[in-house]
């Protein structure tokens, strides 16, 4: 669902919610895997820039790209559970758009989510239409 | 069996809580010291032999780091450094398949102490509640 100017993606049905979601290319750190397209909920309760569940961030290598240790920071959830993060460098592309945008990785220790945050959706005009259930961002 | 001291004042609270939460009854001081030694155990994560000598690495060279190297990226594996670079790029190509364990640092990057996970992010069950 894309014009010259926008692309736009169809709200994500999960357990009778539906969700806005941005596909993504993310970039792995390991040369040999190929970077991988994963929809992430836009959550503009999230902080950071990229959550990925602890599986993907194991799996495509971000092992390779951490911070150190004293720059991950904890996570804190609306119930007010604290517990440390871990963080790396990412880069992610919508090339449809040709953008290209440089941020943190986020996981912890059990999470299923992928999310997109606050400072990954800063860089983005984004079209939330809905009554079309979809999610757009407008270039 | 645990045994150990907290101060008198903490003891207290954790005493008043953990009735409120199990019962008045015999078991509920054990139940409450399960949750919280759960939550103790995944707060934070044990470092790898190789991911702890990178960040003791880093650790030694911080400074050094940040006198010659202001806004580049830096690749530290081995326990060593190993390049430096302009874009984040070039650094994520870096010998990529030789490690298991890499810090890419941005020179000068001011570290984030606590970020908010969102509004439907759950945590996994810590224990009996």
């Amino acid at each position: 669902m894309e014009d010259e100017n926008k692309a736009c993606w169809q709200y994500l049905n999960s357990g009778g919610i539906k969700f806005p979601i941005l596909s993504l290319l993310v970039i792995s750190p390991i040369e040999t895997q190929s970077s991988q397209e994963i929809f992430v909920r836009i959550d503009t309760g999230y902080d950071g820039f990229l959550l990925l569940s602890e599986e993907k961030y194991r799996r495509m290598g971000f092992y390779l790209s951490e911070l150190p240790r004293e720059y991950w920071p904890e996570g804190e959830t609306v119930t007010g559970e604290v517990f440390r993060l871990r963080r790396a460098w990412t880069i992610v592309e919508i090339p449809k758009l040709n953008i290209r945008i440089e941020g943190h990785v986020d996981t912890f220790r059990g999470n299923t989510d992928d999310l997109a945050g606050l400072k990954l959706i800063e860089n983005l005009k984004l079209l939330l239409d809905g009554p079309a259930q979809t999610a757009c961002i407008i270039f | 069996m645990i045994k150990g001291s907290i101060p008198k004042k903490l003891e207290e609270m954790f005493r008043k809580k953990a009735m409120e939460k199990y019962g008045y009854s015999k078991g509920a001081i054990s139940k409450a010291l399960e949750a919280a030694i759960r939550l103790w155990l995944r707060y934070d994560y044990d470092l790898a032999d190789e991911e702890e000598s990178n960040n003791r690495a880093f650790e030694s060279m911080k400074e050094e780091l940040e006198e010659k190297y202001q806004g580049m990226y830096v690749v530290i594996a081995d326990g060593r450094l190993i390049s430096v670079h302009k874009t984040l790029d070039e650094a994520l190509k870096v010998e990529g398949g030789k490690f298991s364990h890499r810090i890419v640092f941005r020179v000068g990057e001011k570290p984030v102490r606590r970020v908010r996970l969102g509004w439907r992010t759950k945590t996994r069950h810590a224990g009996s509640t």
